[in-house]
């Protein structure tokens, strides 16, 4: 593998800040609201572990041309967090629609 | 000095001790007493029970008895659902009368349970400085604004990012190998069309040295080939395939 391209450390530096900036937000969120606002932090937590380990597989153990099953790991988790964004984003509301608990 | 804090005035500090409002009257948590008499034992004599000389003291805290009492709205002590279950069940002693018992205590002790928890709920809303919420219910979610609109588009944007370079990724490996390549024949590497870039031997033999020798900066030895022993084992085959410039 070569070293990083501009992109690619444009896109981890993106995520690394995301995610710190959505830990700080759901950690103010449960404080001021509910204990749902941790799906913040905790969305935030999963997208700095997976730019993080994106990052360390690749270029720091170069393990991407030893195990071809990593890439599509890679690709695979990288697909279930921009799912769970999605839904993050959904049920906060960001539809259109807000997603309260039930109530009587 | 008193200090009434909160809208509702739910606390006071009295002399560094914090009270807690009861409802009806300020609780001092260090005593467990209240710190004004009963008003409704106060306004209504009849209320008095003269049988039960621990509820004749009008500042106490459930009759003394906060294990199984309590007194949340700081005006009468609730008492145990699972007493008369038990007297009760002594009274008919037979299968029926103690499916009874046991059909009663499970009742009782539901409603025990529950207004326990109740009275734990407010307890924890007043330790937290929350205040008594006669709706337990979880207030309403954040709706949606700016911040957490950034964090969405922060993280849409590293997720586009990310798929664009998956996509070229192929393409700029391509790119990279073609520099490195012509790079590496710049400074005398051999190029096999087999295997892509094979290694100088004399030149790989003098970086292996240089580098051995600015890692190592206490290493004074001989750095030629051959009049090293370190070295003098290493030797290096050229593929059958190298093309030599």
């Amino acid at each position: 593998m070569s070293s990083p391209t501009a992109i690619e450390i444009m896109t981890d530096l993106l995520f690394v800040a995301t995610g710190v900036g959505a830990i700080i937000y759901g950690l103010d969120g449960w404080q001021k609201y509910n204990k749902r606002e941790l799906w913040w932090s905790v969305m935030g937590a999963l997208t700095i572990s997976m730019a993080i380990a994106s990052y360390v597989t690749r270029y720091i153990l170069m393990l991407d041309g030893e195990i071809e099953l990593l890439v599509w790991g890679r690709r695979g988790a990288m697909l279930l967090l921009f799912a769970g964004w999605v839904l993050l984003a959904y049920k906060m509301g960001y539809f259109g629609k807000l997603v309260e608990p039930p109530r009587d | 000095m008193t200090v009434v804090v909160g809208a509702r005035n739910l606390f006071k500090a009295d002399a560094g001790v914090v009270h807690a409002l009861l409802q009806a009257r300020y609780y001092d948590g260090s005593k467990g007493e209240f710190l004004s008499e009963d008003p409704v034992f106060l306004g209504d004599p009849k209320q008095q029970v003269l049988t039960d000389p621990q509820s004749l003291n009008s500042y106490s805290y459930a009759n003394d008895n906060p294990i199984t009492k309590s007194d949340p709205a700081g005006k009468f002590a609730a008492a145990a659902a699972a007493v008369p279950a038990l007297v009760g069940g002594e009274a008919i002693s037979g299968p029926i009368g103690w499916a009874a018992l046991g059909l009663t205590a499970l009742i009782g002790s539901a409603y025990l349970l529950r207004s326990r928890g109740g009275d734990m709920l407010q307890a924890t809303q007043m330790v937290s400085g929350q205040g008594y919420d006669p709706d337990p219910r979880p207030p309403l979610n954040r709706p949606p604004g700016r911040w957490g609109g950034l964090l969405l588009t922060g993280a849409g944007t590293g997720f586009v990012l990310w798929g664009l370079n998956e996509i070229a990724s192929p393409y700029l490996d391509q790119a990279n190998f073609a520099t490195r390549y012509s790079m590496a024949l710049q400074y005398g590497a051999w190029a096999n069309p087999s295997t892509g870039i094979t290694v100088n031997n004399a030149l790989y033999t003098q970086n292996v040295q240089y580098s051995q020798q600015t890692q190592k900066a206490s290493y004074s030895g001989p750095t030629a080939a051959g009049t090293n022993p370190q070295y003098a084992s290493k030797t290096y085959v050229l593929p059958s395939g190298a093309i030599s410039d």
